[in-house]
C-alpha cells in the first residue's frame, strides 16, 4: 500500500519532535528512516502506525486521509524494539491473537487458525518452539516471533523500530539478511527505523536521513552514500573527516597549500571540507597537499588504519584517521603526505556544498 | 584553541548494542544482594545477643499477644466459645464486616485499576499531585477520616439538611460505615499496581492494539494477566484492612447493637461490658483472619517474586 506523508509536525512539550515532514512511500518498498536519537525518526513511525498523533498533517493510506483512523483500524504490522511478546502467552498464542480477537463475523474457525499460525511460524523458522514461553526464547527467537505475530494479521504495511536494535552484532547481521529475504518475498510495504546507517544501507531499497525533526536526504543507499545532500548527510553518513580550509583568490587553500584552483566558488572566507578516510590517498608529502605525521596504526579485522597528526597552519593540529591501502606500510613517527581523491567542501554553517571534486 | 579535534566520527554499527538481550536478562533484577557480603565482623557472641534481642522483642509483642487473645477466648470452653460467637448481635457484626469488606474490596479494586491504569499509562498535568493523594488515607489518623465523613453528611454537615430533607440516612448507618471503609482502604490496591504497571509499561498494549484488539480485550487479556498476581495481593492486604479498621468506623457507625457495629466495633462493647470470654472469642477470629492473610501474602510474594 502506498502511504503519503504531508505536512506532518508533532511537539512534545517544548521539544520539536517533527517539522513539516513530506514523505511519499512507494507500495512494496523497503523504505529505512535513519538518524540520530532525537531526529524524530520513531516518532514519525508511530504517527504513521497511529500509535502517536501528529499536530498538524495528515497520513494517507493509498490516497485517504488515516487522521481519523486509531491504530486498530490502520492495519499495521508493529514490531517493536524490544519485541514486546506477550509474556504469559506460548509463542503460538502471541502469533495467534490477532486472529483471534477479530470480531466474530470476521473470525475464521479455529482450525483455519492453527494452520496459519503454523504456516507463520515456519516461515519464521521457529515451528520448533511453538509451545515456548517469550522468556525462553533467544532475543533473535523473540524477534521473529514478533515479526510473525505482526504478519498474521495481513497489514497493509510492516512498520519496524529499530527491530534488531537489542540484539549482539552477529544475530543482527543475519537477521537483517533474513529481513531483506523475506520482504522480497512478502512485498509488502515496510518501513524500518534504524540508528545504525549500516542497516539502512544494507537492507533497504530507499533511505531517509532524518536530523532534527527534518527530513535531510531521500535516496537510494549509493546516493546517500556517494552523493550526500548536505554537511549534516555527509557527517551522518560513513566516516568522515572535517577540516578547516579557507576559500581565497579562487582556490581552496589548506594551511599554506593550495588543494583546488576553482574560479567559480562564489565566496571568499573560511569553509570546511569533508572527505572520507578511504579517499585520502598516502603519496609524497612534498607534493600532497595535506602533511602530517603518523601518531599510531591500527589494524580492525581485514582494515588497517593511521592515525595522523596534520600540520594545517595556523598552529592547529587536527588528528585525522586514514585508512591505509592494503600495501602500503607505514609506521609511526612516519611523515606523510595525504591527498584527499574525493571530497566536498561546505561554507562555514551552511548546509549546502560550495562544490564538489574528484580527483 | 581546540588542539585536537577527534575528526573521524565513527557511527558504524558498533553503538547500538547497548542491551544484549537473553533470558538472563530479566532475572539480573531479581538478583538478590549478595548475601554475607556486609562485614559479618562481629563476634559470635554479639551475633547470637542481636539474634536473641530480636527474637524477644517479637515475642513480647506478637505472639504472646496472639497466644493470649486464643487463650481468653477458649478459657471458658468450646461452648462459651461457641454461644459467643453465634450471638444474634456477634452475627449481626460478623455479617456486616463481611458486607462492608466485601464491597469496599470491590469498589476499591475498580478505583485502583483505574488510578493505577492512569497515573501509569499516560501523561498529564497533576499527576504526582494524584500519586500524593492515593497515599493520604495512609498517612491520616483515622479518626480524622472517620470526622470527615461527620461533617460532611452530619445534620450540621454541609449535605446535613439536603439529605434529611430527602429522608437519606448516610451516617450511623451502613453507607458511612462502608464509605469510610473505602476511604481508608483505598490506597492497598492502586499503591500495589502503581510500579508493577511502571515496570511493565505500555508495549505490549500497543502491539495488543495494533493487532486489532479492543481497549477492552486488550486490558482483559494482556494487562490483567500481567498484573493479577500484584492485584491479588493488593485485594488480600485491603481486605484485611477493611474488616479491621476500627477509627473512622467507630467514628461514623453510631454503634447500634445488631445494626451498625462491625467485629471490630462489637469486641470493643463486649469488652467494655467486662464479657472478656466473648471479646476474646470474636478477636479470636480476626486474629485468625490475620494469621491467614499472612500466609496467602508470603504465597503470593513468592510468585510476584519469581514474575519479576
Amino acid at each position: 500500500m502506498k502511504i503519503d506523508v504531508r505536512n506532518l509536525s508533532k511537539r512534545f512539550g517544548s521539544f520539536v519532535a517533527l517539522k513539516n515532514v513530506n514523505l511519499d512511500i512507494a507500495s512494496g518498498e523497503l523504505l529505512a528512516l535513519l538518524g540520530p536519537s532525537g531526529s524524530g525518526k520513531t516518532t514519525l513511525l508511530r504517527i504513521i502506525a497511529g500509535l502517536d498523533w501528529a499536530d498538524t498533517g495528515d497520513v494517507l493510506f493509498a490516497g485517504e486521509s488515516a487522521a481519523r483512523l486509531d491504530v486498530r483500524k490502520r492495519h499495521v504490522g508493529f514490531v517493536f524494539q524490544h519485541y514486546a511478546l506477550f509474556r504469559h502467552m506460548t509463542v503460538f498464542e502471541n502469533v495467534a491473537f490477532g486472529l483471534r480477537v477479530k470480531p466474530r463475523r470476521e473470525r475464521k474457525p479455529e482450525h483455519e487458525i492453527v494452520k496459519r499460525v503454523k504456516k507463520l511460524l515456519e516461515f519464521v523458522h521457529i515451528e520448533g518452539f511453538a509451545d515456548r514461553y517469550p522468556d525462553q526464547l533467544s532475543g533473535g527467537q523473540r524477534q521473529r516471533v514478533a515479526l510473525a505475530r505482526a504478519l498474521a494479521i495481513e497489514p497493509n504495511v510492516l512498520l519496524l523500530d529499530e527491530p534488531f536494535g537489542a540484539l549482539d552484532a552477529k544475530v543482527r547481521k543475519s537477521l537483517r539478511r533474513w529481513l531483506r529475504d523475506l520482504h522480497g518475498e512478502l512485498n509488502v510495504t515496510s518501513v524500518l527505523v534504524t540508528h545504525d546507517q549500516e542497516e539502512a544501507l544494507e537492507v533497504a531499497d530507499r533511505v531517509v536521513v532524518m536530523g532534527n525533526g527534518k527530513i535531510e536526504q531521500v535516496g537510494s543507499p549509493e546516493e546517500i552514500y556517494n552523493e550526500p545532500a548536505n554537511s549534516f548527510v555527509f557527517d551522518f553518513i560513513g566516516e568522515s573527516v572535517k577540516l578547516p580550509v579557507r576559500i581565497e583568490n579562487g582556490g581552496i587553500w589548506i594551511g599554506s597549500r593550495r588543494l583546488a584552483t576553482n574560479d567559480e566558488l562564489p565566496s571568499t572566507g573560511p569553509a570546511r571540507l569533508f572527505v572520507r578516510p578511504h579517499d585520502l590517498t598516502f603519496g609524497e608529502v612534498s607534493e600532497a597537499p595535506l602533511q602530517g605525521s603518523v601518531r599510531s596504526v591500527r589494524r580492525i579485522g581485514a582494515l588497517s588504519f593511521a592515525d595522523v597528526r596534520l600540520d594545517c597552519g595556523g598552529g592547529d593540529d587536527f588528528l585525522v584517521e586514514a585508512s591505509l591501502p592494503p600495501e602500503t606500510s607505514v609506521s609511526p613517527g612516519d611523515l606523510v603526505g595525504l591527498t584527499p581523491r574525493r571530497y566536498r567542501i561546505y561554507e562555514d554553517g551552511a548546509a549546502e556544498s560550495l562544490t564538489s571534486a574528484s580527483l | 584553541m581546540v588542539l585536537v579535534d577527534a575528526i573521524t566520527d565513527r557511527q558504524t554499527g558498533f553503538g547500538g548494542a547497548e542491551e544484549s538481550s537473553g533470558p538472563a536478562r530479566r532475572s539480573d533484577f531479581a538478583a538478590p544482594a549478595p548475601k554475607g557480603a556486609s562485614a559479618n565482623t562481629e563476634t559470635p557472641l554479639i551475633r547470637v545477643l542481636l539474634v536473641l534481642v530480636a527474637l524477644g522483642f517479637l515475642t513480647l509483642f506478637i505472639v504472646i499477644p496472639l497466644v493470649a487473645v486464643f487463650v481468653q477466648a477458649f478459657s471458658k470452653g468450646w461452648a462459651a466459645y461457641f454461644s459467643a460467637l453465634t450471638d444474634p448481635d456477634a452475627i449481626s457484626a460478623i455479617r456486616l464486616t463481611i458486607i462492608v469488606a466485601a464491597c469496599s474490596v470491590a469498589v476499591n479494586l475498580f478505583f485502583g485499576i483505574i488510578a493505577a491504569w492512569t497515573i501509569t499509562k499516560y501523561r498529564f498535568p497533576g499527576k504526582t499531585l494524584l500519586v500524593t493523594l492515593i497515599d493520604l488515607p495512609f498517612s491520616i489518623s483515622p479518626v480524622v477520616s472517620g470526622l470527615v465523613f461527620v461533617l460532611l453528611f452530619g445534620l450540621q454537615g454541609f449535605f446535613g439538611h439536603w439529605l434529611q430533607a430527602h429522608d437519606i440516612k448516610i451516617l450511623f448507618a451502613f453507607p458511612a460505615i462502608l464509605l469510610a471503609t473505602i476511604f481508608v482502604t483505598f490506597p492497598f490496591v492502586a499503591r500495589e499496581l502503581i510500579p508493577l504497571m511502571q515496570e511493565q509499561g505500555t508495549s505490549e498494549e500497543e502491539a495488543a492494539l495494533s493487532l486489532g484488539a479492543s481497549g477492552f480485550t486488550t486490558f482483559l487479556r494482556v494487562t490483567l494477566p500481567n498484573i493479577k498476581w500484584g492485584l491479588l495481593y493488593g485485594v488480600l492486604l485491603c481486605n484485611a484492612r477493611a474488616m479491621g479498621e476500627f477509627g473512622a468506623v467507630s467514628v461514623v457507625s453510631g454503634h447500634i447493637r445488631g445494626e451498625t457495629n462491625t467485629m471490630p466495633l462489637h469486641i470493643e462493647i463486649l469488652y467494655n461490658e467486662y464479657q472478656l470470654t466473648a471479646a476474646f472469642a470474636v478477636a479470636s477470629l480476626l486474629a485468625l483472619l490475620a494469621l491467614v492473610t499472612l500466609v496467602l501474602k508470603a504465597v503470593l510474594e513468592r510468585k510476584l517474586e519469581r514474575k519479576r
